[in-house]
């Protein structure tokens, strides 16, 4: 469990595009966008709905491909390697937390969590113990066994951020975390984030438009158009 | 849990659904278990009604009569006579016994009760040629077919027609107006492979039936028993060159008569009755096929609602493989309960038939496993494209759906 206090892990982004086909017509999501996160940094990523910045976040994850370009995790580069080795990688350094949460619905907190587990073939018990230790440090103990619809969303959204961080992951990559939250559990969320980075020390991307939360990172980045248009480099 | 247990858990989950998919299985497995099973059942009976003539026993029967250019169909000449078959007795050494026999319908009379039946002519070998036995007195004797005896054997249930449950040895009974004593009673024998019912005839010597109610010289068949079963091709060799001679038959000429052993007619009829089997189980694997579709259809259902769920396991890191894993048990999975829910079905109807209609269905054990392959298979066959599918959704897009 040595790795469970990791450091983070750098995200290195080199002159990556990204151009989407609908309906005949091309639209380019990113433009040749050049970046490195330093492990262990809060970046924020801002900017008009449109503006690339999702696409940059899931760029990152490697749930996209770019383009063209390349995209570099702890000194690895990953575009061009097989779907199933991107998602090794997903699934032992990228933690992501959605603005819907994406819980699996019909299945308790506890096995949300573990789900990551699953896929790295950790036997049963090691995954309900490490699941478990998780959940308490998201204060969600006693919702071990509760389903996604009985929960409220700022408890969803602490479920989904246990089952982020289960692997111990380098970088956590969160997608408007409090979107769909109200004020108060928004400010929880942020809070809890912030909080579970001193213990875990991930690499933090957060993409937002609430220049509130925007704020907290250690840097922002603005993008528009596919371009960073703000932010120093 | 892993992630076959996840397959488990989706079809838990739906249970009702899950149900109906499996259904198409059940009956389909449950129906080749069946087929099969009373396939092997009706074969089982052909053969034993053959095997109960004597499995070392050959038929000599008379060629066929060609009548204005249309042959008249094997049995129907009267080349065959009673020296032939002594002939054979006496000349083919791979023969251990022989007995010629001919038959007619007659009516037979006692007192008040008479019944028609079918007279058999035949000599004093019969009973050892056919493995048949008495059940009460005696067969007649090679001097009683010599001397044209009115004396006759009466199967059992000519005897209950006529005599009901008293003793008709030493009675007497009109055979188409002419007397003759009983002096036996065949010991119950059922039907013949022919379908012909064994226990209702009348035994006479050969040669009283031909000249005292028939008026003819032929024989109609000579039953021969080899000494061995390996001595069956040597006998129906002996009898065929022996007969060729006897009928001036040249080499190449065409036979006026044909040497079947019996172990052909087995053979045939084992055959006959498995390419019924086969075909029965075939027409029942159609259903098998449909269930199989059933599965598949369902299967793109899921997948379709769970394209969320695909997209988030993708997320955290599920890889395709591991997708298709997850889908792939779970149709497997449907298929092999609905296949052992089919056997069981299956094999509840087998237990119906053997008790209430007396079937001698088996339980094909061995079947019954290659059925639950069989059906296992199909579930994995049919869940392959849905769950290939499933794995090559992109994940972004897989997230957004809604």
């Amino acid at each position: 469990m040595d790795d469970l206090h990791g450091k983070g892990v750098n995200v290195e982004l080199k002159n990556v595009s990204r151009l989407f086909q609908i309906g005949g017509e091309t639209f380019q999501a990113l433009a040749d966008v050049t970046l490195s996160v330093p492990a262990g940094e809060h970046w924020s990523l801002v900017g008009a709905s449109g503006s690339g910045k999702s696409t940059l976040l899931y760029m990152m994850g490697l749930l996209e491909r770019p383009s063209s370009g390349e995209v570099w995790i702890d000194g690895q580069r990953t575009d061009t390697l097989k779907t199933g080795e991107r998602a090794l990688i997903r699934n032992r350094r990228i933690g992501f937390v959605f603005q819907n949460f994406q819980l699996i619905p019909r299945t308790t907190s506890l096995e949300n969590v573990e789900m990551p587990l699953l896929y790295q073939k950790v036997p049963f018990r090691e995954r309900q113990e490490r699941a478990k230790v998780l959940l308490s440090q998201v204060g969600l103990s006693d919702r071990e066994n509760h389903f996604p619809s009985q929960l409220s969303g700022g408890q969803q959204q602490r479920v989904a951020i246990a089952r982020a961080l289960v692997t111990s992951p380098g970088i956590v990559l969160a997608d408007e975390p409090t979107g769909n939250l109200d004020t108060a559990s928004s400010k929880d969320i942020l809070e809890l984030l912030e909080h579970l980075r001193t213990i875990h020390r991930f690499t933090l991307i957060l993409v937002t438009h609430d220049p509130l939360v925007a704020s907290r990172a250690q840097r922002q980045i603005r993008l528009s158009d596919g371009r960073i248009v703000g932010g120093e480099l | 849990m892993n992630i076959a247990g996840l397959a488990f858990r989706s079809l838990a989950r739906n249970p009702f659904r899950t149900i109906l998919t499996m259904l198409g299985i059940v009956i389909g497995t449950a129906a080749v278990i069946l087929l099969v099973s009373l396939g092997m059942g009706a074969r089982h009976l052909v053969l034993d009604s053959i095997n109960n003539l004597g499995p070392n026993l050959l038929i000599v029967i008379p060629g066929s009569v060609t009548d204005s250019g249309a042959q008249v169909g094997g049995g129907t000449d009267t080349t065959l006579t009673l020296d032939d078959a002594r002939a054979i007795r006496e000349g083919c050494p791979s023969v251990l016994e022989d007995s010629a026999a001919l038959r007619t319908a007659g009516q037979v009379l006692s007192g008040a009760a008479n019944w028609s039946t079918v007279i058999l002519g035949t000599e004093s070998t019969y009973l050892a040629v056919r493995n048949w036995e008495l059940s009460r007195g005696a067969f007649f004797t090679r001097k009683d077919v010599t001397s044209m005896s009115r004396v006759a054997i009466l199967g059992r249930k000519v005897a209950r027609r006529l005599f009901g449950f008293a003793d008709p040895v030493g009675r007497w009974v009109q055979i188409n107006h002419s007397p003759f004593r009983v002096i036996g009673i065949l010991s119950p024998k059922g039907q013949s492979p022919m379908g012909m019912d064994q226990d209702d005839m009348v035994v006479v010597p050969i040669t009283t039936l031909q000249t005292q109610i028939m008026g003819v010289t032929y024989v109609g068949v000579i039953l021969a028993n080899a000494i061995s079963t390996d001595g069956i091709e040597t006998a129906k060799q002996e009898i065929s060159r022996l007969l060729r001679i006897r009928h001036h038959i040249f080499p190449g000429g065409r036979p006026d008569f044909s040497v079947n052993p019996m172990s052909d007619i087995t053979r045939t009829a084992n055959r006959l009755s498995l390419i019924l089997t086969v075909l029965l189980a075939a027409i029942a694997s159609i259903s098998l096929l449909v269930g199989g579709i059933g599965i598949m259809n369902i299967m793109l259902v899921s997948v379709r609602e769970r394209t969320r769920e695909i997209g988030i396991r993708m997320a955290i890191g599920a890889r395709p493989g591991d997708i298709v894993t997850q889908f792939l048990v779970e149709s497997a999975v449907l298929s092999f309960l609905g296949g052992l829910t089919g056997i069981l079905l299956g094999a509840g109807g087998i237990s119906l038939f053997r008790e209430l209609a007396g079937w001698p269905a088996p339980f094909p054990v061995g079947f019954m496993f290659l059925a639950l392959l069989f059906s296992g298979g199909i579930g994995v066959v049919f869940g392959l494209y849905p769950a290939i599918m499933a794995s090559r959704l992109d994940p972004m897009v897989a997230l957004r759906y809604e």
